[in-house]
């Protein structure tokens, strides 16, 4: 049966060379495209470390000299790290905030980021020294506005030392530092720009950057007491990120108009709160080229996918015109309406197996030309194989449904009527 | 002639319904997605307002700050001295403006608000660069700029949202605490027009804090600035570039630690809509080249499709053909006569796929667009859309039947009157 496809498919060359060199073209775009989405989507779907929902970014600035109610320097008794404190405290007792923290360049989804260097104090200092790491500065309810778990999948935050500078280092930092097996709590690590010693006070999940990066190794730096003032001295109280977890979901209207009910607690001193951003949109800033991308490649896959249909049923109904003489032999020699339609299938499935080869020696080269992305996704049997059998599949249900109609018209006709044509 | 051939092409159009169905929807769709691809660089380059004279602009987006003796630089905006000193002093531009962007939320005085809009600070230059359309009042003055007047021009959709009307010439706003009189109001800007777009637009003399240096780093170079320069002519922009580095070359002599440069100089109109943005080398070829590959495979796919159907039905037309040549119709006639009966096809299929290039895009412009634009008839139709539209249809016309008819015009006299006989 397949010897005699593969002939009848030869005989007509002509007419198949076309669809086939379609065929043939869609499957490579449409396998690497595959691929492609694959990897995005398999990254997507990796937990975060974090949780946005009902957060927000609160924006902070100070007060211009010549703006009505400046206060001079000289008539200020509080430091710009008090007012900053002060400021969330106001925010933290209003009954709609679940929680209120500051953090620097450590917002998730800002477009900040700070990196340092840390190493285990005792241990293979060898595996940290020239190594810099992402490292989060933030306040202890940090951990409690996103959400952050412990290595357990427990809540980090009632795991701090109250009032007290520690460090919280990511479960794959831990593992780089002391080991798959070891428990890293407790133990002393040392910061590189400062010289100082800390213990880890937690071991917390692994956290990405966003939900197209995959997660490293990083750090927070939980500020409290002396780093607290410190760190809003270095960046200012206007720079600070405050971000609060509301308790319910709140449009942007809706948030504007709790700022609003807020009045004068928004403002300490110099320092004041001019809006807020919904972490989500945030998100959505940092994230939406590549979402878009995405988006314009399932455009170009459904589009493609249309042209396989179009060109399948268009090439089929021709030939099913020249072939009544063949189709009508093969009904008065006995094949049933049910052995044309699965001739023809068989036929179009054919063609869509003879460039497996092709596609096959594109795929060897792609993989030794280093094309495809393996930084996130390591290349795998699994990738490989699941990649061919969609992109196989989805060109299969295109190619039977390009068929169906032609098939249909063929096997309906009267075996005599279409004998006529031989 | 030509007639005769389309009707003839029409006859067999209603001959074969599902085939010809399908060969127009496939070249609708084709020429859908170019014209997509076509209309999303258009909205990025062409002129409508109030950016009227996008092809005689030069944009210097980037500034950078870099220390004499190698140590360090900033990459940035520029100072209100730069300003003054390297670009008012040019002497070819027909006008020259200075625009430093931020996000603030308008307040009235007896209301503090927190919904945030998007404000410029400009010089009087401004308008006469961009071409708006003011509905109540009129820009701010020379002289008001020159006293730092606290004057605005808002748009009437904040006039709406925040006054319920935009006859609101004399009103009062109140930005970061301090308040500005409204002296026009103008009608509200596309954001594709990101230039020009913003909902407030003030003297930037009136904010004290940008009228010196941003930071203690660079001399007095770093800044919020970016300027726009409206040249008389084209032929303008070298002669312009000249003027610029001359003006900085002086400039930078003044200074005694740092020089000032434009990292990628002035860039025009069509760099920007290929996505420079005047940080960093910017080599347009690669995006061209990605462009071509992603308009040639749009054409190419379902062009080979369309050569099947076409193959085909030369195919059964060889007698017909035979018998012309028999009788001594040229080569260059019966190639002709094959691409203008396939014309009809791609002509139709251009008509709807025009058509639906708009639908397709205003249904995608959440993620083909940046920041979902308003869009307007200006920006969407310019004539030259219309040309290229047909330009592309007929390019169609020769990819999907210039090879059929081509072997149908070379096969030999003899062998196609013998299907006569058959």
């Amino acid at each position: 049966m397949f010897t005699q496809i593969i002939k009848t498919i030869w005989h007509q060359r002509r007419a198949n060379g076309w669809i086939f060199a379609e065929i043939l073209v869609v499957t490579g775009v449409l396998w690497y495209m595959a691929d492609n989405l694959l990897v995005e989507y398999s990254v997507y779907n990796q937990p975060l470390g974090y949780d946005i929902e009902n957060c927000w970014r609160l924006k902070l600035a100070n007060l211009d000299s010549d703006a009505p109610n400046y206060v001079p320097a000289d008539n200020l008794s509080t430091t710009q790290a008090e007012d900053l404190r002060t400021l969330i405290d106001h925010l933290r007792r209003d009954p709609l905030v679940d929680g209120a923290c500051a953090a620097y360049f450590s917002c998730p989804y800002s477009f900040g980021n700070s990196w340092g260097s840390l190493e285990p104090v005792e241990g293979d200092t060898a595996v940290a020294r020239s190594q810099n790491y992402h490292v989060r500065r933030v306040t202890p309810e940090y951990f409690d506005v996103f959400r952050v778990k412990d290595k357990q999948g427990n809540a980090l935050y009632p795991q701090l030392p109250t009032g007290e500078d520690c460090l919280v280092v990511s479960r794959d930092m831990e593992t780089r530092f002391f080991g798959k097996a070891a428990d890293g709590k407790g133990k002393l690590v040392r910061s590189n720009e400062e010289g100082e010693s800390y213990p880890v006070a937690a071991v917390s999940e692994p956290v990405r950057f966003d939900d197209f990066s995959t997660a490293a190794p990083c750090y927070f730096q939980v500020v409290a007491a002396g780093q607290y003032a410190g760190l809003v001295d270095q960046f200012g109280a206007d720079n600070a990120e405050v971000c609060i977890r509301m308790k319910r979901g709140m449009s942007q209207e809706e948030m504007n108009g709790f700022l609003e009910s807020m009045g004068e607690r928004l403002t300490v001193n110099n320092l004041y709160v001019y809006g807020a951003v919904e972490i989500a949109a945030q998100r959505e800033t940092r994230i939406s080229g590549r979402i878009n991308d995405a988006k314009i490649k399932i455009a170009l896959v459904s589009f493609m996918l249309i042209n396989v249909f179009f060109g399948i049923t268009g090439t089929f109904w021709l030939r099913t015109q020249y072939r009544r003489g063949e189709i009508g032999l093969r009904m008065s020699l006995g094949s049933s309406r049910r052995g044309i339609f699965r001739y023809m299938n068989e036929e179009g499935l054919c063609l869509l197996a003879l460039s497996l080869p092709v596609l096959f020696l594109v795929t060897a080269n792609m993989i030794y030309l280093d094309v495809l992305e393996t930084v996130r996704l390591p290349i795998t049997v699994w990738r490989i194989a699941s990649v061919c059998v969609g992109t196989y599949l989805l060109m299969a249900v295109m190619i039977f449904l390009g068929i169906w109609m032609p098939a249909q018209k063929a096997s309906s006709l009267p075996p005599a009527e279409a004998l006529r044509y031989e | 002639m030509i007639i005769i051939y389309l009707k003839q092409a029409w006859q067999m159009l209603r001959e074969n319904p599902l085939v010809s169905t399908i060969s127009v929807a496939g070249t609708a769709l084709s020429i859908a997605m170019v014209m997509v691809v076509v209309l999303i660089y258009q909205i990025r380059l062409a002129n409508y307002a109030p950016e009227k004279h996008r092809d005689r602009m030069l944009y210097v987006y980037a500034t950078q700050a870099a220390s004499k003796a190698g140590k360090g630089r900033n990459n940035g905006y520029m100072s209100a001295e730069v300003v003054k000193e390297c670009f008012y002093t040019l002497e070819t531009p027909e006008a020259i403006t200075a625009v430093a962007q931020s996000d603030l939320p308008v307040s009235v005085p007896s209301k503090r608000l927190y919904k945030e809009y998007k404000i410029k600070s400009v010089d009087t230059g401004f308008w006469k660069v961009f071409d708006f359309n003011f509905l109540q009042g009129e820009a701010f003055t020379e002289a008001d700029f020159n006293s730092g007047l606290r004057k605005v021009v808002v748009s009437d959709r904040l006039a709406r949202d925040i006054f319920g009307r935009t006859d609101i010439i004399g009103e009062t706003v109140v930005m970061s605490f301090k308040p500005y009189t409204v002296c026009g109001v103008v009608k509200e800007v596309s954001n594709a027009a990101a230039d020009a777009h913003a909902h407030v637009w003030r003297p930037y003399t009136s904010e004290e804090s940008l009228l010196s240096s941003s930071t203690s780093y660079g001399e007095g170079i770093v800044g919020n600035f970016q300027v726009l320069l409206l040249a008389e002519r084209r032929s303008d922009f070298e002669k312009i570039k000249a003027e610029l580095e001359r003006r900085t070359e002086q400039y930078n002599s003044g200074k005694s630690d740092f020089n000032v440069g434009f990292l990628s100089g002035p860039l025009t109109r069509f760099d920007i809509a290929m996505g420079a943005n005047g940080f960093g080398n910017f080599d347009r070829k690669p995006v061209l080249v990605r462009i071509g590959l992603l308009l040639g495979f749009l054409l190419l796919v379902p062009a080979l499709n369309l050569t099947g159907v076409v193959q085909s039905s030369v195919k059964r037309r060889r007698s017909e053909i035979g018998v012309r040549k028999a009788f001594g119709a040229t080569s260059d006639r019966l190639l002709n006569q094959v691409l203008s009966e396939n014309l009809l096809t791609t002509l139709i299929g251009g008509v709807i796929g025009f058509g639906l290039s708009y639908l397709f895009l205003i249904a995608c412009k959440s993620f083909l667009l940046p920041q979902e634009p308003l869009l307007n008839a200006d920006m969407l139709f310019q004539p030259v859309t219309f040309g290229l539209a047909l330009l592309i249809t007929l390019l169609m016309n020769l990819l999907s039947a210039f090879v059929p008819a081509a072997r149908t015009v070379r096969q030999q006299v003899t062998e196609a009157l013998r299907e006569i006989e058959n």
